[in-house]
């Protein structure tokens, strides 16, 4: 919306000594408000500034006689939602009451006096239409060697107030500053320091390159935001969402949720609420790697699904590889999730928080050595058992649900080149359903990172892990109570090395190694009597090391490759016990003719070539056509024959009956900008080859069973399809479209005769439109609307009753039906924090409202036996109501 | 506000269960159910039950049979079964009956022939021995379940457990019980000029339970109060009553078709309910393998055991006659069993042999 300026030469009359007297009395006959307006600055000489759509409230015709200007100004706001301020003594401004309640900064005028200057020749950063009445904006950015792309550690930034920051160990940097014209200097040793001007309209970005000093000035490229990365950047299927992109969706009970936020991307779905995890483009749930940083997450839910385990105000970003995933990466058939965390501030502490209906976050960061020390520690936790004791079902009564996270992290600048960061992660659920069973798991994890620069043309980052994933399942109320537990941790290490041998050409290089320790599984009777479900199996051991290369070059101005290769090579290690199968899959246990015992040492080993492939091909300035391959190999599955996994469900490496799973991927897509980047739509299409995959015989034994595969078939799955997406990224309105049609096919002898089948995940049309209004910086209102086509189930198709007079349905083939269609709106309004520039206490609340139209979505359709026998087909929905939440965030600076 | 938190605990741990309309393929009618079990005994017993699939339309679908015929595939002895009511078959056979050996080291098979001429024939089931259960006992435990305020209370269940053993000859067995319960039922007839009269009723337990067990999956082969099924306590336990437990030796096919169908009765489509699967069968069309056909025949040998509870053991709970509300005069029957208690099914007036309480 454009900004309605009039300006009044009476503002320098006045400034010269002009001022109104007892003789200035204002007389205006009946008028629409723009001549009332007009005529009132005319008569009383003074600048009266406004928003042409905030007068769109004030009708009719507006007179006064012998007034004073403030009345006149009364006359005109009176019973309105506007009202006004003096500015100084030469101007008004005209402003929603809500704003006059707060302080209007006095740099928010003058941005709006100066916003016509034509004559400003530095950077401008952001919207004016964004602007604060704060009078602030927060700009972010990274400091990169302009010749290497290598991001510069320490690098200061300098404001011609005082303030200032520096960068961290990735360039990036984050400053709060004045709006208007800003000196900023940027310093770095050994590099050229460089004074900007830069206009500052609202919140922004600004990346800029430094060069050596050798470099001659004019060599300086500072650019805006890389508002065009999506065209610009050859990498393809690639999502990228940051921390406030994730804190503005509408979410269940208010939890502002990573995976939330990833499952409204083109080609991301899961099987319903509460399921554990997401399905990108029709792969299970476990073909996802999902890293904080480097460190790999085994099961990223809460509450089982209802939430996930990151600390939004912990994270910088998420980036979500889509099967073409670049070769760095490796391990998973269908997606790369990275989640980037976010370095403690090194100049001043700052407390965050958060308190919801289900649970409360609370973050600290600050220095503890200025300049060269950091932390950040974040703790996030439930209370959901008050809730429980109000419920009106037996089951929920006798229920309770709990969890934790807990983040810390330091950061040391050991020098300008340098930095280690140590880190701690652990987050905890408990979970216990009325007298049935019980869930308790959680996540241990310590990281350590070393990033430095070689010399002037290359950096080294690496990376120690250590994790373990424990988790145990109570099975309380069956015949045979008992105790289930298995585990899965393992030991890291990866070298990462990128060099700029040239300007625009980047390598990176690296190596990494996982040693992975399971334990399949554990059972252990719980009731009298049933000592004799104590089982253990042997515990499994599995190293994946890789070694890949990575080039990103342009071959001159309109085409970008990023190609790769990743060499993988895995051993399932002993001591174990194999069996050996007469013939070939599908194996049982009659057919086992030897069982050996093998010591230390490697027992069997994998390799695999994974070549990784992106190209971005311009097609004028605001087009390009971008095309990728990846080949990807698995070698850790998890095994759970539902569909949605459960905490319990263990992590099977593969060994000598279970071979890896493995994938050819392809992407072909076509990108297109608008409205100088702030509009960006894309057509991509997507196939996948599975050449080897499992499914679950039926009724599966999964627990404790040392002959897992002969529980398991063996075949090749498909999946392809098209993802369609439209985004307008600022104004007042803004917001996203995707659809996204996509099938997920398997074949697997010894299921439905052969034939293809459709995966449990197996949604053909899926659509998402989140719509933003921002009519100001302070109040965000979002809407959120959701369709996916219903999943396939197995649904009884008619039924026989036995001896003990028992109904039994029978089933049709796998996957032959599927569940009514889902549907969700959500909606979410923020209020956000207040316009005192002074105040060091900030606050915001928003209020969400999850499936507002209490749509009660299918997860799962059964059978029960009604009247007269006859077979009565029910749904289970998951959430069949609205869920309003209320979430009080603060700030402590 | 108490609401919304209410409905979100209610629906996050309860979820919504909702009927719905869904429509199935309609060519299920042609598939066929065969139930059938040769119980060893004096004499013994074969039991066949053939109708065709329920769908969902509601109507009866019986199916016409030919014949059926029970063949010891080592002898080579066959018998036909005879009409025993709408879709029920059989045979009995008497200890020294020259038509047919009954031993455990013979296999046995049956053959059921439609009138449109379709043979469907099972695979072999060989007699195993069923071990003699120690006892059946009981246990009282409490169970929260929400009363008429929406808040939970403790409500006693009679627990029931076996003691025994798995194993016969050195050899163990595979086991599954069905139950069934007696009770003295008095009733207490509104006319007052008729003398009330005791009956012993029978009613069946857990028809939507299935209890079995494998001592070759847990290695354990001594059952040492073994939980087998939870009864509410109610007016079947105000007068004396006798839970028996029939218990059953299995085959491995026939104990793999009961654990199949144990989970397939017991899965209500929760978030981690594995995908339901087709249950297996020991019967085919031998001419068309694509013919569908449902159902398992086995062969048995049954254990009785029986245990009886006393009223006060479970602290006399109120008798079902005379009902808490009756009609005022003229009286008609409100509750017909209190009236006559030979109308409530299953009922006689002779007490059973074996009661002897």
């Amino acid at each position: 919306m454009r900004l309605f300026l009039i300006f009044c030469f009476s503002l320098f009359l006045y400034e010269t000594g002009i001022s109104q007297n007892e003789s200035d009395l204002i007389n205006i006959l009946s008028s629409p408000p723009l001549d009332y307006l007009a005529a009132l600055q005319q008569q009383s000489q003074r600048a009266i500034y406004y928003k042409t759509s905030d007068l769109e409230t004030l009708t009719g015709q507006y007179s006064i006689e012998q007034a004073t200007i403030e009345q006149a100004l009364d006359r005109l706001t009176a019973g309105s939602t506007m009202s006004y301020l003096k500015y100084r003594d030469y101007a008004y401004l005209i402003l929603p009451l809500k704003y006059v309640m707060d302080e209007v900064s006095l740099d928010y005028l003058k941005l709006l006096q100066n916003k016509d200057d034509i004559g400003f020749d530095g950077m401008t950063v952001g919207d004016i239409n964004m602007s604060s009445p704060s009078g602030l904006a927060t700009i972010a950015g990274t400091i990169l060697d302009g010749q290497t792309q290598e991001p510069i550690i320490g690098a200061t930034i300098k404001l011609a107030d005082g303030s200032g920051t520096t960068t961290d160990y990735d360039g990036n940097y984050e400053t709060t500053i004045a709006l208007g014209v800003q000196i900023a200097e940027i310093e770095y040793i050994g590099y050229q320091s460089r004074r900007l001007k830069v206009k500052v309209l609202s919140d922004g970005n600004l990346d800029l390159d430094l060069y050596k000093e050798a470099i001659s000035l004019e060599e300086i490229i500072i650019t805006e935001t890389a508002a065009n990365d999506q065209i610009a950047n050859a990498q393809i299927s690639v999502d990228k969402l940051t921390a406030k992109e994730i804190k503005a969706l509408p979410t269940f009970l208010g939890e502002a949720d990573v995976v939330q936020s990833v499952l409204i991307q083109p080609g991301v779905s899961s099987v319903g609420e509460g399921a554990i995890g997401f399905n990108v483009r029709g792969g299970d749930v476990d073909q996802n790697l999902v890293v904080q940083d480097e460190a790999l997450i085994f099961n990223t839910s809460h509450a089982l699904g209802f939430f996930s385990t990151f600390n939004t105000d912990m994270i910088k970003g998420v980036n979500l590889y889509k099967s073409i995933i670049p070769a760095k990466y490796g391990g998973r058939l269908a997606s790369v999730m990275e989640v980037e965390m976010k370095d403690g501030d090194f100049e001043r502490f700052n407390l965050k928080g958060g308190i919801g209906a289900f649970s409360a976050r609370a973050t600290l960061e600050g220095p503890l050595v200025k300049d060269k020390v950091s932390f950040i520690t974040g703790f996030r936790t439930s209370y959901s058992d008050w809730i429980l004791g109000l419920a009106t079902t037996a089951d929920a009564k006798n229920s309770s649900a709990s969890f934790y996270d807990f983040n810390a992290r330091m950061t040391v600048k050991l020098s300008q080149k340098s930095s280690a960061i140590l880190s701690y992660y652990k987050a905890n659920d408990d979970f216990t359903l009325s007298d049935q069973f019980g869930f308790n798991y959680g996540t241990t994890m310590g990281q350590f990172i070393f990033k430095t620069l070689l010399g002037q043309r290359a950096s080294s980052s690496t990376y120690i892990i250590y994790s373990d994933y424990l988790s145990n399942q109570s099975d309380i109320g069956s015949l045979f109570s008992s105790d289930f537990m298995n585990d899965i941790n393992y030991i890291k290490f990866k070298e990462k090395i990128i060099i700029n041998p040239s300007d625009k050409l980047k390598l990176e290089l690296g190596l990494s190694s996982i040693l992975y320790t399971i334990n399949p599984g554990e059972r252990i009777g719980t009731a009298d009597g049933t000592e004799f479900l104590n089982k253990q199996l042997d515990e499994d051991k599995g190293l994946e090391s890789a070694a890949y290369a990575e080039i990103n070059i342009p071959l001159g101005d309109k085409i970008n490759i990023a190609g790769g290769l990743r060499a993988s090579y895995y051993n399932f290690l002993g001591p174990n016990t194999e069996f050996v199968y007469d013939g070939n899959p599908p194996y049982n246990t009659a057919s086992i003719i030897d069982t050996i015992s093998h010591s230390s040492g490697s027992i069997k080993n994998y390799s695999a070539l994974e070549p990784r492939f992106s190209m971005r091909l311009a097609l004028g300035d605001n087009t390009s056509l971008k095309m990728g391959y990846s080949r990807t190999v698995q070698y850790i599955n998890q095994i759970f024959n539902s569909a949605s996994p459960t905490p319990t469900s263990q992590w099977q490496l593969s060994n000598t009956n279970i071979e890896p799973n493995s994938s050819h991927n392809i992407s072909l897509g076509i990108f297109k900008n608008y409205d100088n980047n702030n509009v960006e739509s894309s057509i991509t299409l997507f196939g996948r080859q599975i050449d080897q995959l499992f499914d679950y015989k039926n009724f599966a034994e999964l627990t404790v069973n040392e002959h897992l595969e002969t529980e398991l078939l063996f075949g090749t799955g498909q999946a392809y399809g098209l993802e369609f997406s439209l985004k307008r990224k600022t104004g007042k309105v803004n917001g996203t479209f995707s659809y996204t049609y996509s099938r997920s096919l398997r074949q697997v002898a010894g299921l439905n005769r052969g034939d293809w089948y459709p995966s449990n995940y197996d949604k053909p049309h899926e659509a998402s439109l989140i719509l933003n209004y921002q009519p100001n910086q302070r109040n965000t209102a979002t809407l959120n609307f959701t369709y996916a086509q219903g999943r396939p189930t197995t649904p009884p198709i008619g039924g026989f009753v036995t001896d003990s007079n028992a109904f039994v349905p029978v089933f049709a083939e796998r996957n032959q039906f599927r569940i009514p269609d889902y549907q969700r709106i959500d909606f979410a309004y923020t209020l956000g924090q207040g316009y005192k520039t002074t105040s060091k206490f900030k606050m915001s609340w928003t209020f969400t409202i999850y499936n507002i139209l209490g749509r009660k979505n299918a997860y799962s359709v059964f059978f029960r036996r009604g009247g007269f026998n006859l077979p009565e087909a029910y749904q289970l929905s998951i959430l069949g109501n609205a869920f309003p939440a209320l979430t009080l965030n603060f700030e402590l600076l | 506000m108490r609401m919304i938190y209410v409905t979100i605990a209610a629906l996050i741990f309860s979820s919504c269960i909702d009927q719905i309309e869904f429509e199935s393929p309609k060519n299920i009618q042609d598939a066929i159910s065969i139930q059938a079990r040769l119980v060893h005994s004096t004499p013994s017993i074969l039991n066949v039950e053939v109708k065709r699939l329920f769908d969902f339309t509601g109507i009866p679908l019986n199916i016409k049979v030919r014949s059926i015929e029970l063949t010891n595939t080592i002898s080579g002895q066959s018998m036909t079964a005879v009409d025993a009511g709408v879709n029920q078959y059989r045979i009995i056979i008497p200890d020294d009956s020259p038509d047919m050996d009954i031993n455990y080291e013979d296999s046995y098979s049956l053959t059921v022939e439609t009138l449109d001429s379709k043979i469907f024939v099972s695979t072999p089931e060989k007699l195993v021995r069923v071990p003699r259960g120690n006892q059946l006992s009981h246990t009282i435990i409490e169970k929260l379940e929400l009363d008429l305020f929406d808040e939970l209370s403790p409500v006693d269940f009679i627990q029931y457990e076996v003691d025994g053993t798995t194993m016969v000859d050195n050899i163990p067995t595979r086991l599954r019980w069905t139950f069934e319960q007696a009770f003295i039922l008095t009733d207490e007839p509104e006319d007052l000029t008729i003398e009330p009269k005791s009956c012993y009723t029978f009613r069946n337990l857990g028809s939507n339970v299935e209890a079995n067990y494998d001592p070759y999956l847990t290695s354990e082969f001594v059952l040492s109060g073994l939980d087998l099924i939870d009864v509410r306590i109610d007016d079947a336990y105000a007068e004396g009553n006798y839970t028996i437990a029939y218990q059953q030796s299995l085959s491995v096919g026939a104990y793999e078709y009961f654990k199949e169908l144990k989970e397939l009765i017991s899965s209500e489509g929760n978030l981690f309910d594995p995908p339901p699967g087709k249950i297996r069968t020991n019967f085919s069309d031998i001419a068309n393998e694509d013919s569908e056909v449902f159902g398992y025949f086995y062969i048995t040998e049954i254990d009785t055991l029986r245990h009886f509870i006393a009223p006060e053991e479970v602290q006399s709970p109120r008798r079902r006659c005379p009902p808490v509300f009756s009609t005022p005069p003229p009286r008609e029957c409100f509750v017909i069993s209190c009236c006559d208690c030979l109308e409530a099914p299953n009922s006689q007036l002779e007490k059973p042999e074996w009661w002897t309480n």
